[in-house]
């Protein structure tokens, strides 16, 4: 495999392409010419336009680009707008990062982050919790974690 | 408080005091639509009989069904005084959680239904569990708690079962327990239950385990009380 860096020699690769949101925000105009994510403000995932939210990879955001990171924002951007409808305002969120990783057939390991909003020094702080021994029970834990996703995602 | 929870507010409040007078006074003050009475039902040992104070250990997580057949609730003796505590919700609503019963007050209930996203103790596993003094959670080294392992929701079972930690938003419902001649009834759920969302959720799941909806939606008159490691075939700590 050639790349800028060189010519690599390889038995299995993963190959991850350069990574940018959809050209779709450029149109729209949320993302100028080489950038590569849109500005959201970090509390409410909202761009400069008004009412108007990006989530998921395509933010420059504090949390991780991965699908549960994705599936909180969009809980958190939900709560907003269903509270602007009512004209009420959303407390500070607080925001969670589980992430399971499978070790072998039958178990995993897990780490979870949490982030809080500092509002006197405007960042947030995130506190690490790791079960980094590998358990059958975590693997257990891992299905009922994905479980709980996927209700909430697909009913 | 508009009108009509107004009346809910007073027909809930009517129908706890016709269960008993003491309810009244001790729900009136501040549970407007956070108390919702169900059928008594009295809480039994395995064999049938009534159960005492003296067959709940301390510390140790027990199981029974309330007010539905299909709904869990945990019941713990937390082995010292749980004194009553006042409850707010994130949106700012309160009520008054009533405290541990038994001679002590040591003695509480709640839904074994997470808040956050309603795992609950199967007969195969149960991920929520009660952590007692001398087993803190590996992850967490937090004792003395409930936790539900799936997303580490933590909740508080002196205070009423408060968020302590994690994503839950609302704490676990309480299980109003009462106590007639050293016998244990329940009379109804205090704080937000998660029933409507639990049946929502696990409908092939409830129609598998109980044969149909409607009997997993079946209102109890009385409770099995068993300690979850017989009910549960895999107590999973974390």
């Amino acid at each position: 495999m050639r790349n800028t860096h060189g010519d690599f020699n390889y038995d299995l690769a993963c190959i991850i392409p350069p990574m940018k949101a959809s050209s779709l925000l450029e149109h729209i105009g949320l993302l100028k010419k080489g950038e590569k994510w849109v500005d959201v403000n970090p509390l409410t995932f909202e761009t400069k336009i008004p009412n108007v939210f990006v989530i998921g990879d395509a933010a420059q955001s504090y949390l991780p680009k991965s699908g549960y990171a994705a599936y909180s924002e969009g809980k958190l951007v939900a709560k907003i707008i269903n509270a602007r409808i009512k004209g009420k305002k959303v407390e500070e969120e607080y925001m969670q990062m589980v992430c399971y990783a499978m070790v072998s057939d039958r178990e995993a390991i897990m780490v979870e982050t949490n982030f809080r909003y500092d509002n006197i020094n405007k960042r947030f702080i995130p506190s690490h919790r790791e079960d980094n021994k590998r358990k059958e029970t975590t693997a257990k834990r891992y299905e009922e974690w994905a479980k709980g996703l996927w209700r909430e995602l697909f009913g | 408080m508009n009108r009509r929870s107004f009346i809910k507010a007073c027909s809930t409040i009517a129908v706890a005091s016709m269960i008993d007078p003491s309810v009244f006074s001790g729900l009136i003050s501040a549970q407007e639509g956070m108390f919702k009475a169900y059928k008594k039902a009295i809480l039994l040992k395995e064999d049938g009989s009534p159960l005492t104070e003296e067959d709940l250990k301390p510390h140790t997580n027990y199981i029974f069904f309330y007010p539905y057949a299909s709904t869990p609730c945990y019941i713990i003796n937390l082995g010292e005084e749980v004194k009553p505590v006042e409850v707010t919700l994130r949106n700012g609503k309160k009520y008054n959680w009533q405290g541990g019963v038994g001679s002590k007050k040591s003695i509480v209930a709640y839904s074994a239904i997470c808040a956050h996203q309603w795992s609950y103790p199967t007969k195969k596993y149960s991920f929520i569990n009660y952590y007692p003094p001398e087993k803190p959670s590996e992850i967490t080294k937090k004792a003395g708690i409930i936790q539900c392992c799936a997303h580490l929701a933590l909740y508080d079972p002196k205070e009423g079962a408060k968020v302590i930690d994690g994503p839950a938003e609302f704490p676990l419902a309480s299980v109003v327990i009462q106590e007639e001649g050293g016998k244990f009834y329940a009379i109804g759920i205090l704080g937000v239950d998660q029933f409507d969302k639990f049946f929502d959720n696990y409908k092939r799941e409830l129609r598998e385990a109980y044969g149909s909806t409607a009997k997993a939606k079946e209102l109890v008159e009385s409770c099995k009380v068993m300690e979850v490691s017989k009910y549960v075939g895999q107590v999973i700590y974390c």
